[in-house]
């Protein structure tokens, strides 16, 4: 059972956590398991060497599996593993070396010191491994590398434009799922001391993605007890061996439509009742000991972020972004044609134009999200247009989103704590330190401070109001300290009062430094808060210059005849 | 030449009944984006129906007929009930619901049918024609008659009828169609029932073929045709008939023209997963 958590856990990595659909993690346990056959039965090995060769050996085939994994979409991403884990199957079966469908046999038991572990000694050497998987699981998870995850598994276009590489993390996902899944092959092979190819196939795989899902996706708790559970239940149900399979199919049918977050998943039935308990218990307890500190900032830790903050006067003429002849295609539609323009430093730019002018696809080829057909855009002078959205957030833009994408499972102080994670994420070691420690912490806090969300810093994001997600958006924006900020449609849905004081965050911003583009549909807005104004249609832009010279421009008053907005 | 032109027949039924699975898959994905896996369930249990009922009556004809409205039913059945709920929660639900359908689905022949093969012998089809120096059998006639017929029957009522029509559009934007006044949820059942008898129409034709009905046909098939929507593009119709032939082409002439050591299962995969890494959008998909 033991060695069914193990793999399951590492499972959990690449899909709980992460949320790249791999159903064939086989692959990565059948690699450990035969690794370790072939290095003690055929070459002599003693274990103690093999185990590390083979998690070497499995995490690389982790990574290698993970690189093209990158390159498909959600769904196929799915489908590409169980291809996987078929080729890997036949390859076990027909390739000579692995002693084809018979398997390799008297694999060793383990020994120490020349003795041989008892069954006793065996489990305790399971239990010792699940403790390990299970204590780094945890510590990935409070690590800026869970966090990363779990923006990536909400909304990987976003991750990308707050400045995370979500292919680096992924991989990372890969690599470290795989390299407990091989544990668990080891384990295995050593376990049972014989490994056969269809020990690890598509079914065994599915088995095991059953476990975390039954058991509750994405968490700890779950895969431990899904492992156990569905490993227990052929031995509690024997008496119905025959229809073992039917009732295996109809739970899972079964557990779907009615309890799809799993047994202990965080929304579940059983899950909820075990909180309330301990909340009850929780309250109890607090009548009888202090009350806890409540988090408050130093002012001299906020001085000092203050300091570190990028002057706010430059030269107003200083260009910062500027865009020659930028067009993308869509096959036949051009959906941005040939469009120059030159942004200043900390002024407030809008855009508008009419509904389908391009606008959107404007920001999202400035933000790098989508790549253009021709032409070149430059940030300080240095050409971005070709460079991934996660390099370009790094280099400075920032940006919201028409439809707002915050990581919804998340609170709203991890959303923002996601936005500077990028900042402290340089390498591999970078991304394993804990993010809950004080000078993260400080930072976060200023910027929820500044954008007015302070008070609802540990509210689940999910739950928040469109005005307050729209300020999320931006504070997660704010994490890398960008000098260029886009603002998709930010006051559209927004009550007056909303909008107000949504105008008043946007002035600060510009005083601290920034400089803002807008795409606004609200005329009463862009007309108030905007230095100057250019104007899109059908890809084109058609008009330039200051507030007033636009409300009165023929060009702009014929295209947007007819809309509901009038300058 | 003789051999070349059997095997070129062995493909054209080999592809086709893939492309019967394949298709089936592609549209429900189209529409609901989710991968049925339990289609090829629904096509092992046509090759049981159709047995059964042509050993009650006798009648082919009936037994194909009969086999294809019920196992339609059925997959209207599975959709409201089972997939309908299901649209709201993260994909992975339903495939594992359809994974865990097809399991159901695999252990029911299996209790109900016997474990073991079935035959599928239709006496009237022993024997073959003749056409000028060629050969062919008729249960080989019979099967690309067949193949004909139900593609040219898809074929119409996608493009030439209404409800065809309202397929397409549901599978394209399933919003806006709902906007346009097409009553999406009658659409996406009547899909169910036409993916889901063609999917039993290639089981008969199966068992038919190869004179065997067991209980796991449905599972080689299965994966083979997410496989096919993966290759073919996904949201490619086209792309996934062609996808289909192409497979069929692979597997007849790797395992009779060469000895490569991998199963029929194994070589779908791998083709999956190559192309996957030179094209990631499949052959017709959108980038």
């Amino acid at each position: 059972m033991g060695i069914w958590s193990v793999a399951a856990l590492g499972l959990n990595v690449i899909t709980g956590y992460a949320g790249q659909f791999n159903l064939g993690i086989g692959v990565y346990m059948g690699t450990g398991a035969y690794a370790t056959a072939i290095l003690t039965t055929q070459a002599g090995v003693n274990f103690w060497l093999a185990l590390p060769c083979a998690l070497l050996i499995s995490a690389a085939m982790g990574f290698l599996t993970g690189l093209p994994a990158l390159r498909v979409r959600e769904d196929a991403l799915a489908v590409f593993t169980i291809g996987l884990v078929f080729v890997f199957e036949s390859l076990l079966i027909y390739l000579p070396y692995f002693g084809g469908p018979v398997g390799i046999g008297r694999i060793p038991y383990v020994g120490i010191n020349g003795s041989q572990l008892s069954k006793e000694g065996y489990l305790a050497l399971v239990l010792v491994a699940l403790g390990a998987v299970v204590a780094a699981t945890i510590y990935l998870r409070r690590a800026w590398m869970g966090l990363a995850w779990a923006s990536i598994r909400e909304n990987e276009l976003a991750t990308n434009t707050i400045g995370i590489h979500s292919a680096r993390f992924k991989l990372y996902a890969f690599t470290i799922g795989a390299t407990f899944a091989g544990l668990a092959g080891v384990l295995y092979a050593h376990f049972i001391h014989y490994v056969t190819p269809y020990d690890f196939g598509f079914l065994p795989s599915i088995y095991i993605l059953v476990m975390i899902v039954f058991g509750g996706l994405g968490t700890i708790r779950g895969a431990i007890f899904g492992a156990c559970f569905l490993t227990l239940m052929p031995e509690l149900f024997r008496f119905i061996q025959d229809y073992r399979n039917l009732i295996y199919g109809a739970m899972l049918v079964g557990l779907m439509l009615f309890e799809p977050n799993g047994v202990l998943g965080d929304e579940s039935y059983v899950w909820r009742l075990i909180l309330s308990a301990q909340q009850r218990l929780n309250e109890w307890l607090n009548r009888v000991s202090k009350s806890r500190r409540a988090y408050s900032i130093s002012a001299a830790a906020t001085n000092e972020i203050r300091h570190k903050t990028p002057n706010s006067i430059k030269p107003a003429s200083r260009k910062i972004l500027e865009t020659r002849n930028l067009t993308r295609r869509f096959g036949g539609l051009v959906a941005v044609n040939d469009v120059n323009l030159e942004v200043f430093s900390q002024e407030i730019l809008g855009i508008i134009g009419p509904n389908g002018a391009g606008k959107t696809t404007f920001f999202n080829l400035l933000s790098g999200t989508i790549p253009c057909t021709s032409g070149e855009i430059r940030l300080n002078s240095e050409p971005i247009h070709r460079l991934s959205p996660h390099l370009i957030a790094q280099r400075g833009i920032g940006r919201t989103f028409q439809i707002v994408r915050p990581f919804s499972q998340l609170s709203v102080l991890d959303n923002v704590l996601a936005g500077i994670s990028a900042r402290y994420c340089k390498g591999f070691a970078d991304s394993l330190r804990q993010y809950r420690n004080s000078s993260d912490q400080d930072e976060a806090h200023l910027i929820l401070e500044q954008t007015g969300l302070l008070a609802h810093k540990n509210e689940v994001s999910r739950n928040l109001p469109l005005g307050l997600l729209r300020r999320l958006e931006i504070a997660r924006a704010l994490g890398l300290r960008p000098n260029l900020i886009l603002l998709d449609e930010s006051f559209s849905g927004l009550s007056h009062r909303e909008s107000q004081s949504l105008i008043d965050l946007v002035r600060m911003l510009r005083e601290n430094g920034a400089t803002i583009m807008l795409i606004e549909h609200n005329m009463q807005v862009t007309m108030k808060i905007c230095d100057r104004i250019a104007v899109l249609n059908y890809g084109n832009k058609i008009a330039e210059g200051m507030p007033e010279d636009i409300r009165n421009h023929p060009t702009v008053i014929a295209a947007y005849l007819g809309s509901a907005h009038h300058a | 030449m003789m051999l070349l032109i059997q095997q070129l027949i062995n493909v054209v039924e080999l592809g086709s009944i893939y492309a019967m699975i394949a298709v089936g898959l592609a549209l429900t994905y189209g529409v609901l984006r989710i991968l049925h896996v339990a289609q090829a369930g629904i096509y092992a249990g046509g090759g049981y129906a159709g047995l059964f009922l042509y050993e009650t009556t006798g009648s082919f004809a009936l037994a194909l007929i009969g086999s294809v409205i019920i196992c339609g039913m059925c997959g209207m059945l599975i959709e409201r009930f089972i997939y309908r709920p299901m649209l709201p929660r993260p994909r992975i639900v339903a495939l594992i619901a359809s994974i865990g359908l097809l399991i159901c689905f695999s252990d029911l022949f299996r209790i109900i049918g016997g474990p073991n093969q079935l035959s599928f012998d239709i006496k009237s089809l022993n024997g073959s024609y003749e056409i000028g120096k060629l050969l062919i059998s008729k249960t080989d006639a019979a099967i690309l008659a067949g193949t004909v017929v139900i593609f040219a029957a898809l074929w119409f009522v996608l493009q030439k009828t209404k409800l065809g029509f309202a397929v397409r559009a549901a599978a394209q934007d399933l919003e806006t169609t709902q906007l346009m006044g097409i009553d999406v949820s009658r659409s996406v059942s009547w899909m169910f029932f036409i993916s889901s008898a063609v999917a039993a129409f290639g089981g008969v034709m199966v068992g038919v073929l190869y004179n065997a009905i067991y209980p796991d046909m449905g599972d080689a098939i299965a994966y083979k045709g997410l496989a096919l929507i993966v290759i073919g593009g996904f949201g490619s119709l086209t792309g996934t008939v062609i996808a289909s032939f192409l497979l069929a082409a692979a597997e007849v002439f790797m395992t009779t023209y060469t000895s490569v050591p991998l199963s029929r299962e194994a070589i779908a995969m791998l083709f999956l997963v190559l192309l996957i890494l030179v094209r990631p959008q499949g052959l017709l998909g959108k980038a």
